[in-house]
């Protein structure tokens, strides 16, 4: 085929999926950036009046102690749930790429359906597990003469950080796995013929050579969190606690845009998670070329 | 010659009549037959649930359809669309926003004024003045939902905000029954009384409804905002009566727990319960949430729950009593395309039959003379509301930024009173400083 006639096949396949990111992803994102820039409401005379005001909505976030009060919160959020997540999602990659256990595919199956589940419809289902009174949660503590637990309220950022990470440790599984199964099988032959126990091998074989997809593995699941909202929207509703004990940055920038209608100051809030996410991809794509 | 004449085909003379005989024909028909009736599609946004259900129930839309068939030779379709309750006002507000085309949209006239100021509401002015029926409106709810004197509303319903106490729960701790506060120091020492006599009661007092926080301003005999200089009232002795009252609740007299706003206790489901004592709330609590059948359904709920009027502060022009007013209306969007048939619509959606009948149902209070019908007529717990509404109504001033306001103080109420337990003093400022920034300086002041 002609080099022409190529190169115009390959780009009349992209036109479509460019085009639908241009519509839903770049535009929107554009005039998101350009809200950010002005005083927007969505009620009042600031709807169809918005004046450019620069910098002033980004200075007043970071100027704004309930700002970095949420942050503090997100940063809580983001690294109990990194850690569990990498922590399950290890020990179900190295279960599942074991050769000793059986069954190992329909196990793996199983482990994957956490995350397949839509993320709106299962925290119904922990909502009534964790219910104070009648929860499952509870009942089992109870049965088992402990203490319950107030799950929906003391330790409401704890349960939302369990259940992030009961939805989403498959990606570092899926992740890890490939990883570990791409590690030379002589390796362990090797060591197999010297006598290593089990942790020897981990230590000495599969960590080190799983350092930089678990790093890659690591940015990634951050990322993630961080702009995550469903959860905390789901256990929130429309107001924030007064302790904003649940306000993970997305959801304070929810609440600023759609709730008290300053769409400008919310967009800044969104442009500066999205700052951080770059910032965060850019250190993934050096680490994946080294 | 005679032979040689030409003789015109029988066959070309039958053509040409058929032809003719088909175009009179045919324009007869186009003239003289009666035309399909012409499609309109309405769109009609309302609250999901018991609201949108109640419409569909009503007959409401099928009455209006079958008028305009018959009036206008119109097939109207109104196709329901609804979102949730929680949250309802920020859903509305947004679909608004992207441009959405709604026609009949039921409001809170709290959000007339920001909206109004949006361009997202019709001035219906035009239609009210021509219409015979709005004369027959209370003042009090015309008044709400006319903003710079014009009207962009019609109202369907009306609803008060009064005290509920349990009568049983008053009868075990020796308290009189029936109760009336004469002042908030009353309704504290009830609370703690009954709080110290029943253990099993978690809390005596639920101080304030959510969209009502600031009662206790207009308890004291203040206001929020005065119309002479177009000013929020952010400091003054009625705004420092609010946060003493809020402070005592959940401090001083120890009635109301924290954990009642920190952990968004369900103050309903605990009325019901029998574990809380006092609760301000609003009239459509009384069957909407403990009525037969109900998600929080009370055997008994006229043996059981008892209703008062809010006591004014006891300080000089204060108020004896006040109850404070809200009603939901029905607006049409400004960018609809049919906003005769909309408000024809609305006709029928707030016709006195169907208003009744909504208020029978629901606890809520009619908003036009002519609806003391039926059932709606005969039940105590109405008639009650109904005479304090008129007696001791305050209603929010109509104005824009009144929502902002009241965001803002309840924000501080929440963060500033009941989470980091400041002084009352301390929250005043805060309130002052927090409205300010988020008014505008010039949009606020103090007041004595």
């Amino acid at each position: 085929m002609p080099e022409e006639t190529h190169r115009l096949t390959l780009v009349l396949f992209i036109i479509p999926a460019l085009a639908v990111l241009t519509v839903f992803q770049l535009v929107p994102m554009l005039w998101a950036i350009w809200f950010s820039f002005t005083d927007m409401a969505l009620v009042g005379r600031k709807f169809l009046d918005y004046s450019f005001v620069g910098l002033k909505n980004y200075e007043e976030a970071l100027g704004d102690p309930h700002f970095w009060l949420s942050m503090r919160v997100t940063l809580y959020y983001c690294i109990a749930s990194l850690v569990l997540r990498l922590l399950i999602g290890l020990a179900a990659a190295l279960y599942i790429t074991s050769k000793t256990f059986r069954g190992k595919r329909i196990i793996a199956g199983i482990f994957l359906l956490p995350y397949i589940i839509p993320g709106t419809i299962h925290p119904y289902v922990w909502l009534s597990m964790l219910e104070t009174e009648h929860g499952t949660l509870n009942m089992i503590l109870r049965a088992l003469n402990l203490p319950p637990q107030s799950w929906m309220f003391e330790r409401l950022t704890e349960s939302i950080i369990a259940i992030n990470s009961w939805a989403g440790y498959a990606l570092a599984m899926l992740l890890l796995a490939s990883a570990i199964a791409s590690i030379p099988k002589e390796y362990y032959e090797i060591s197999d013929i010297y006598g290593a126990s089990r942790w020897f091998k981990f230590r000495k074989i599969t960590f080190p050579l799983v350092k930089y997809p678990l790093i890659l593995t690591l940015i990634l699941i951050f990322k993630e969190d961080i702009d995550d909202f469903t959860y905390a929207y789901m256990f929130t509703g429309d107001t924030p606690y007064p302790d904003f004990r649940t306000e993970i940055i997305g959801l304070y920038a929810y609440h600023k845009a759609f709730m008290d209608y300053e769409l400008g100051f919310g967009c800044a809030i969104g442009f500066i998670i999205a700052v951080i996410v770059f910032v965060l991809t850019l250190i993934q794509l050096k680490i994946s070329r080294v | 010659m005679a032979s040689q004449q030409k003789r015109i085909p029988i066959g070309a003379v039958i053509a040409a009549v058929a032809v003719i005989a088909l175009v009179v024909v045919g324009l007869a028909v186009y003239f003289l037959a009666p035309k399909p009736p012409e499609k309109v599609k309405l769109t009609l946004f309302t609250k999901a649930g018991l609201w949108a259900d109640f419409i569909r129930d009503s007959g409401a839309i099928e009455r209006f359809k079958e008028r305009m068939l018959r009036e206008r030779n119109i097939e109207v379709e109104v196709e329901i669309l609804t979102a949730p309750h929680a949250g309802y006002s920020d859903k509305l507000i947004t679909t608004l926003a992207a441009g959405t085309v709604l026609d009949v949209i039921w409001v809170s006239p709290d959000r007339i004024p920001d909206m109004v100021e949006a361009g997202y509401l019709l001035d219906l002015t035009p239609y009210v003045e021509k219409w015979g029926d709005w004369a027959k409106f209370y003042k009090a709810n015309k008044d709400m939902v006319t903003y710079k004197g014009r009207v962009y509303a019609v109202p369907h319903d009306a609803a008060i905000v009064i005290i509920y106490y349990r009568k049983d729960l008053f009868e075990k701790a020796g308290l009189p029954v029936p109760w009336q506060p004469r002042t908030w120091t009353d309704v504290l020492e009830a609370a703690k009384i009954v709080m110290e006599k029943i253990p099993e009661v978690k809390a005596g007092l639920s101080p304030y409804y959510g969209g009502e926080i600031h009662i206790p301003i207009y308890a004291a005999g203040g206001t929020i905002y005065d119309p002479a200089d177009g000013k929020f009232i952010v400091k003054s002795k009625a705004v420092l009566f609010l946060f003493k009252v809020y402070y005592d609740a959940f401090y001083t007299y120890g009635v109301a727990p924290r954990e009642m706003i920190l952990e968004k206790w369900d103050t309903r489901k605990l009325f019901q319960e029998g574990k809380l004592a006092i609760l301000i709330d609003g009239t459509w609590c009384y069957t909407e949430k403990w009525g037969p059948g109900m998600t929080y359904e009370i055997p008994n709920r006229e043996e059981v729950i008892g209703y008062a009027y809010i006591p004014g502060s006891g300080m000089p022009g204060a108020p004896d009593y006040l109850v404070a007013v809200r009603d939901y209306s029905w607006a049409i969007g400004a960018k609809s395309e049919n906003p005769e048939l909309a408000f024809e619509l609305i006709k029928e959606l707030v016709s006195p039959d169907i208003m009744a009948d909504w208020g029978y149902k629901t606890s809520h209070l009619v908003a036009r003379s002519d609806a003391v019908i039926g059932d709606y007529a005969k039940d105590a717990f109405l008639k009650w509301n109904t005479e304090a509404m008129e007696r001791y109504g305050v209603a929010k001033p109509v104005v824009a930024g009144t929502s902002k306001y009241l965001s803002i103080l309840k924000e501080i109420v929440e963060k500033e009173l009941v989470y980091a337990g400041k002084t009352p003093e301390e929250c005043m400022e805060a309130f002052a400083s927090a409205a300010a920034a988020k008014l505008g300086a010039n949009a606020v002041k103090e007041a004595p």
